[in-house]
């Protein structure tokens, strides 16, 4: 076991490093000079050295390989940089906004699980029925239906037409913050977003639980009498979860950018909307630290997504 | 946005860690049917269309889906007037006798929009997908039939890749080379190729070790026509259901790097972008045949796409009772 | 205050309560203490909003806290960064710009009594006015005029310099060799003396185009920093001291700057206890926010939106004739635009009254000549004098592109970015386009971001292939001269904002012989000779002024809103709430 999981981590060293590489080549390749992106033309007057100072305080007049080194240096020792826009550390920037955008993702998992997998389960249990041919279709619909689309029309719907939730935020302003405050405001965004995850659990569940059902153990276990719902609970939902937690893993960088949308939709203070502006204004430093923190949880989900699966099924050999 | 892999629905080492693969794993079943490991396989490409004939929304969605392929063809034929002619004395008029949909913001027909944005919307759907199963398919094949350091190469940098953040990048890459229908192509491309990398490659090593390989190889055989012959045939079922998918994906993209004001260029038309104009509550309360259209396009579309997607991963799937 | 405190902290309870028992969770203003009846939320009857308000009379005197959009995030507060812009409108708030604009367009202050320039225009004397006090009690003496004075002429330290130039003795304050700059003295307590190195009729009205950006900090507090340690000086991270109505708590950024009343403002009681600006970046959330009563003043509403807006109850939209145009810059030295005739028939070819009436909704205004002043028709010259107009004419367009030689399988790019434009822009923008391909210009737009389009505009990356560019312009409405940064030789980007690359060096000669003319007559004519040139080989493409279209809730009085978007909230600390 140990062995294993010292094993998925050494391979996620090189793979976040290739990620790190490639992003830091694909920023300085963005057209635009960092330097000037800010000033209006008019403060260009009767400065003629202003950009070249301004090049000089952001570590641009160094060459590309340099820059590279010493933003990993700077990595090393926990730093990301410091902001080209707001000029202050990178990392204060990010503290506020990687929780959001978890908070808002986890949410988002945590009700499309919540419907996705009973929903699932009594699609198969109710197989060929109507119910059954509802789910597997309206899972569908979810899935094929732009998200921004849906926001925009969920906004209209509850926010503007019913007026019972509010269209954006995270928080109401001028009282203290409060979980029912934050719920208020994460169940729209959390629920289109899930809405989209949900269609795959749906119908990952119903399959998986059909398949486990026909299984010899199954089988025998229902002709030794034990009663349905022990046969559906014990044997089978624990073995149709495994596949389950992949395809969790496997959607967790579609999430993410899932959220992008959602944030921009919902002005919700992730770090979605922190990678947009940073790519608008040429922040190089922010949209490194917005790819390396998203890639370090989408390493983070894999690993966890693998050890369950193993813990789950028995015969994984770690 | 969010990837919908395949099913996974085996329950062994290597579909835990490859989800994506599963619509793969399946057909090596078919492989393994008896019948067709005798021989040269007794096309289960054949079965598996007729089971896909079966399948009642499936086959209603090729039916749509061919029939808006005609129409995106026949566009300059079927649509009623330039898609963008505009007409200052007609902003956002609502559907009449001169303009079934009614007009746009600057006066375009939205009806001949639609017909035209069809075109966008195929072209990037079928276009980046192909693509990209393209692009997953040659360095599948090289990872399957190399292996070693070859292999391990290229299998970390699918790990990379699935690893990324991607919609970020895709804003990073459309920013440095401009938004466009090419564009748009590209990066898909280049962001999807790895789940089907990692089908062919998995197809290719589970048939090198299969008896009728083996048995080709022995008999001198080149490795060429042992893929041709065999291993083309394995991946070709999992590969359609993934390019499927990848289309729909392709298509709900565009729309999203519309919203982002990233689509394609004014004046084409696009759904996408159609929608884009549409994102304002006073257009959503007052003027809905300017959403309505684009957004049922893109819905019914993805969702026939999907679909077809569906049929065939169950035609595939001999397990499947539905 | 204790009791307003416990007020609030009972209707805090009492809201809270109220959420916890009705099951569905009512407007999120209903945990604010200051919800009155009747929000504006309500476009359909017996919304929890209602129920919520009317069950709690917690605050009868009405609203304490008021909500206002910030479209922008300010990025910080210091003003000293490059994006001083949009941090300069919370500023507005918190300090009294030195001299600013009002909503008629006048030049005004409420710092100065006066601000007089010489016959000969070459000396400025402000007098402060008298009685003036900064938040902590100390008074407003010529000593805070001067350290603003000296921080905004300050290359170092300021992006506005280059727009303030003209004062004597700057340079050798900006090297080091000057404690302070010789052409600014301080007679008395209540008088500034500016010295300018060359007459310069234009200094006042220029210096208070710049508005918001005229904040003056307390001398009491800054006066011996160094000027190049004042930037970073801890005063502009907590603000202790203030000058306007509002006084600063807390910024958190993208998400709000978060004011609250200064007892001791000078020119009155603010209208709220807290002022909350929020940052709303996407537009249609702003506006989501402003129906469900998350904010109660927005600006900035776009045309297409006005009519269901003004359809609310409880609402009242407003809107002044705007300042930025939109505009589309023609590059000038580009081979395919050299010719003027080719210029002039890209005007001609679209109807932009047409397009203003139609694809606007009217909200806007249109300058027949093509000129990018708005409202100083005594600089300009009329049709009489030798003007074109612009008005649309296909068929006069088609002449001067034969004229001109074109060659219709040229294809223009027109870099924009359609979609951050807002709807009516974009729609504007195709409607151009479809002008442009009906007199045999094919006009290609190329959507790109605001830094590949400097970074193609710029000298050595000048794209041979950025044929013209869209732009939503400053503000031009103070004094004529304040287009001549957008005309001269030697401002071509990145030297300055002459982004078209035009140059006349005949014209360069007038620019300064006209800031040199003290007496108005005899400027008007330098002007209107100037102007003329532009018109005839015009350079941009005066698309049409946008209204500043804003809104807010009707019991929100004292609104005047300005035609500059930027300076909205000028007056924001006369804003109070009246059921």
């Amino acid at each position: 076991m140990l062995a294993y999981l010292i094993r998925r981590v050494l391979i996620a060293i090189p793979v976040l490093l290739g990620i790190l590489a490639l992003t830091f080549v694909l920023v300085h390749m963005l057209p635009g000079d960092p330097a000037t992106v800010l000033l209006s033309p008019e403060e260009l007057m009767g400065d003629p050295g202003l950009i070249e100072r301004r090049r000089a305080d952001l570590g641009l007049d160094r060459s590309l390989p340099v820059q590279y080194v010493s933003w990993l240096g700077e990595l090393a020792d926990g730093n990301l940089g410091i902001s080209f826009h707001r000029k202050v550390p990178v990392t204060e920037m990010m503290g506020p906004r990687v929780m959001p955008t978890v908070v808002l993702a986890g949410t988002s998992v945590a009700i499309a699980l919540a419907i996705g997998v009973p929903v699932g389960v009594a699609a198969a249990l109710r197989q060929n029925t109507k119910f059954d041919y509802l789910s597997g279709a309206g899972s569908m619909l979810a899935v094929s239906v732009p998200t921004f689309f849906q926001g925009l029309v969920a906004i209209y719907i509850f926010s503007i037409w019913l007026g019972v939730l509010p269209s954006g935020g995270m928080r109401s302003l001028g009282v203290e913050a409060s979980g029912v405050d934050l719920m208020r405001h994460l169940i729209l965004p959390a629920a289109v977003l899930s809405s989209v995850l949900m269609g795959p659990y749906v119908r990952y569940t119903r399959q998986s639980l059909l398949d486990v059902l026909r299984l010899d153990h199954v089988v025998t276990a229902k002709a030794k009498g034990v009663p349905y719902w022990g046969v559906v609970v014990k044997h089978a939902l624990r073995n149709s979860l495994i596949p389950l937690t992949t395809v969790l893993a496997v959607q967790i960088p579609a999430l993410l950018a899932g959220t992008v949308i959602i944030e921009y939709v919902f002005s919700w203070p992730g770090m979605g909307r922190l990678v947009i502006e940073g790519i608008n204004s040429r922040d190089y430093p922010v949209i490194l630290a917005v790819v390396m923190i998203t890639a370090v949880l989408v390493l983070i989900f894999n690993f966890i997504a693998d050890v369950t699966a193993a813990l789950l099924d028995p015969r994984i050999r770690l | 946005m969010i990837r919908d892999d395949g099913p996974g629905s085996r329950l062994d080492m290597d579909a835990i860690m490859e989800a994506s693969v599963a619509a793969g794993e399946v057909a090596v079943e078919d492989l393994r049917d008896d019948e067709i490991v005798e021989g040269p396989p007794r096309s289960p490409f054949k079965i598996a269309m007729r089971r896909f004939g079966k399948h009642r929304l499936a086959s209603v969605s090729v039916f749509f889906i061919g029939l808006l392929g005609l129409v995106a063809v026949l566009a300059p034929f079927v649509a009623p007037s330039d898609p963008n002619a505009v007409d200052l004395m007609a902003l956002r008029s609502p559907p009449s006798a001169d303009h079934l949909l009614g007009t746009d913001s600057s006066g375009r027909d939205v009806l001949s929009r639609i017909i035209f944005g069809a075109r966008v919307s195929l072209t990037v759907g079928v276009a980046a997908a192909i693509s990209a199963a393209g692009l997953g398919t040659v360095l599948g094949l090289i990872a399957g039939f190399t292996r070693g350091v070859v292999d391990t190469v290229i299998m970390r940098i699918v790990d990379i890749f699935l690893s990324f953040p991607s919609l970020i990048v895709i804003l990073l890459l459309v920013a440095i080379l401009g938004p466009s229908v090419l564009t748009i192509v590209l990066v898909i491309a280049f962001f999807e190729w790895p789940t089907s990398c990692r089908i062919v490659r998995q197809m290719t090593l589970t048939l090198r070790e299969h008896g009728f390989v083996v048995a080709a190889r022995a008999n001198g055989a080149s490795s060429f026509r042992i893929m041709r012959r065999h291993i083309v045939s394995g991946v070709i079922s999992p590969l359609t259901v993934v390019t499927t998918l990848l289309s729909a994906q392709a298509i709900l993209l565009e729309a999203s790097l519309s919203f982002l004001g990233l689509g394609v260029r004014q004046p084409q038309a696009s759904w996408g972008g159609m929608l884009n104009e549409a994102q304002s509550v006073t257009v959503l309360e007052g003027l809905p045949w300017l959403w309505l259209p684009p957004g049922i396009a893109i819905a019914a579309t993805v969702l026939a796409i999907n679909f077809i997607g569906d049929g065939l991963r169950d035609a595939f799937d001999p397990r499947l009772t539905r | 205050m204790t009791r307003v405190v416990n007020v609030r902290l009972l209707a805090l309870v009492l809201a809270l309560v109220l959420t916890a028992v009705a099951c569905t969770t009512p407007d999120p203003d209903a945990t604010d203490t200051t919800v009155a009846s009747g929000e504006t939320t309500t476009t359909t009857e017996g919304t929890a909003t209602e129920t919520t308000t009317t069950t709690a009379p917690a605050e009868p005197e009405g609203r304490t806290t008021l909500e206002v959009v910030l479209p922008t995030d300010p990025v910080g507060l210091n003003p000293f960064p490059e994006t001083a812009g949009n941090m300069a409108v919370v500023h507005l708030a918190m300090f009294m710009p030195l001299i600013e604009v009002d909503e008629n367009q006048d030049i005004s202050s409420n710092i100065l009594e006066s601000w007089e320039t010489s016959t000969d225009a070459q000396t400025v004397t402000l007098k402060v006015r008298p009685g003036l006090e900064w938040s902590d009690g100390t008074p407003i003496t010529s000593a805070d005029v001067s350290l603003a004075l000296h921080m905004h002429l300050n290359s170092e330290i300021s992006t506005r310099a280059g727009r303030l130039a003209g004062v004597a003795g700057v340079a050798e304050y900006t090297e080091g060799t000057a404690d302070s700059i010789s052409g600014i003295t301080v007679p008395d307590e209540a008088t500034v003396e500016i010295q300018l190195a060359e007459p310069d009729a234009a200094w006042v009205p220029n210096w208070a185009s710049l508005g918001r950006l005229n904040s003056m900090f307390p001398a009491h507090i800054l006066g011996d920093v160094a000027p190049g340690d004042i930037p970073t000086h801890p005063f502009f991270e907590t603000f202790p001291v203030v000058s306007g109505a509002y006084k600063f708590v807390e910024y958190v950024p993208e998400q709000y700057v978060e004011l609250e009343a200064n007892e001791n403002w000078s020119l009155g009681e603010p209208g709220f206890e807290q002022l909350f600006f929020k940052i709303i970046t996407e537009p249609e959330a702003r506006l989501a926010q402003f129906q469900t009563g998350e904010i109660q003043f927005v600006d900035g509403v776009s045309p297409l939106d006005v009519e269901r807006i003004e359809g609310i109850d409880g609402v009242t939209v407003d809107s002044a004739t705007g300042l930025n145009p939109n505009v589309i810059g023609m590059n000038y030295d580009h081979p395919l635009l050299q010719d003027p005739r080719v210029r002039q028939a890209l005007l001609f070819a679209i109807d932009r009254e047409g397009i203003c009436e139609q694809a606007l909704l009217g909200y806007c205004s249109v300058s027949a000549t093509n000129q990018r002043l708005v409202g100083l028709d005594w600089a300009l010259p009329t049709v009489a004098e030798g003007a074109i107009e612009y008005t649309y004419d296909p068929d006069r367009a088609m002449e001067l592109l034969e004229e001109a030689g074109w060659d219709s399988s040229n294809t223009l790019n027109l870099l924009a970015r359609p979609a951050g434009a807002g709807t009516a822009v974009s729609s504007a923008i195709s409607i151009m386009q479809a002008q442009w391909a009906a007199v045999g210009v094919d006009v290609e737009i190329v959507n790109v971001d605001v830094p590949t389009l400097l970074d193609n505009l710029g000298r050595e990356g000048r794209d041979p292939d950025s044929h013209m560019f869209w732009n939503a312009g400053a503000v031009f409405s103070l004094d004529p001269s304040s287009v001549q940064p957008y005309a001269l030789c030697s401002t071509h980007y990145p030297n300055g904002p002459n982004l078209t690359y035009y140059c006349n060096e005949e014209i360069d000669g007038l620019w300064a012989e006209a800031r040199r003319t003290a007496v108005q007559d005899e400027r008007a004519e330098i002007y209107k000779e100037i102007y003329l040139a532009l018109n005839q080989d015009p350079d941009y493409v005066y698309l049409a002024v946008l209204d500043n279209i804003v809104a807010f809730d009707s019991r929100l009085k004292g609104v005047k809103p300005q035609g500059d978007i930027w300076a909205t909230y000028w007056n924001i600390g006369e804003w109070t709430w009246e059921e």
